[in-house]
């Protein structure tokens, strides 16, 4: 079932890409594609609901992520991601001075 | 004009948040917890020593002791684990260059935490406590801020390193 979707994001993380406060526009499906380089909505157990962007696919078929920011939690913090845990890809961004912007 | 769409939409009906997580809040530090962890540490080691010089001790003594030392045990790891945030995040090239004994400096305050924390010793707590201000005042002369001595209004009483923030 394709589903959309829009969150508010608080955090500065994914900035200078994503800032606090922005509106983030995602989808999800089946049979969405889980590509490296863009940005996911996931349910994560200790950080609960984050967005971040995908950087490799292990060979155990887990999923890593990392924010854009320096200041972003580790991508070994964040640990191994699994399919289910991947909510939605963050389609487009909604800043009050720039914009519609794609992640 | 979206945005102002969508905002209104979000006062109306609260959408939900999604969080761009960082390991701390973006750009906050500030070493006073750290100086404060340390002044703790000299104030329960003060406390300690006065307890040990008590002949007789009844449980509420004993009591006190467990919890003097506890305290004692938790700020040195919070001296620690803040030390590590500001130099492991906050720390760049630039401030590296301007303070190379920074790294030193930070190995130096780790040392003395655990000793501070292993033993209920003044002296390293006050060394510890002194490592501590050196570090404040390096970090805030990175900031380009000015900074001032003075004796913290609370026991110990000891001499700690504050930000001059209305000359910055």
């Amino acid at each position: 079932m394709f589903r959309l979707g829009v969150d508010k994001i608080v955090g500065d993380s994914m900035s200078p890409t994503i800032k606090d406060g922005n509106y983030a526009i995602f989808f999800s499906s089946k049979k969405m594609k889980i590509i490296p380089n863009k940005v996911y909505k996931l349910s994560h157990p200790q950080f609960g609901s984050i967005i971040k962007r995908l950087s490799y696919k292990d060979a155990y078929g887990n999923f890593w992520f990392k924010g854009d920011s320096h200041n972003s939690t580790s991508l070994k913090k964040i640990g191994a991601i699994a399919r289910g845990q991947i909510n939605g890809r963050i389609w487009l961004t909604i800043d009050i001075e720039s914009g519609i912007s794609f992640p | 004009m979206l945005f102002k769409v969508i905002n209104y939409i979000d006062k109306k009906f609260i959408l939900n948040v999604s969080k761009a997580h960082c390991d701390i809040p973006c750009k906050i530090y500030d070493p006073i917890e750290i100086q404060v962890a340390a002044l703790t540490i000299i104030r329960t080691t003060d406390l300690l020593l006065e307890l040990n010089g008590n002949e007789t001790k009844n449980s509420n003594d004993h009591a006190q002791f467990s919890r003097l030392v506890a305290q004692k045990e938790e700020h040195g790891i919070k001296v620690k684990e803040s030390v590590r945030v500001i130099w492991g995040d906050y720390f760049k090239t630039p401030q590296l260059e301007k303070f190379p004994e920074t790294h030193e400096l930070v190995h130096k305050i780790m040392l003395t935490s655990s000793k501070a924390k292993q033993n209920i010793d003044r002296e390293v707590s006050l060394e510890l406590l002194s490592l501590v201000n050196r570090f404040a005042e390096i970090f805030w002369d990175t900031k380009g801020v000015n900074v001032y001595k003075a004796k913290c209004p609370y026991p110990p009483a000891l001499e700690v390193v504050y930000p001059d923030l209305k000359e910055s």
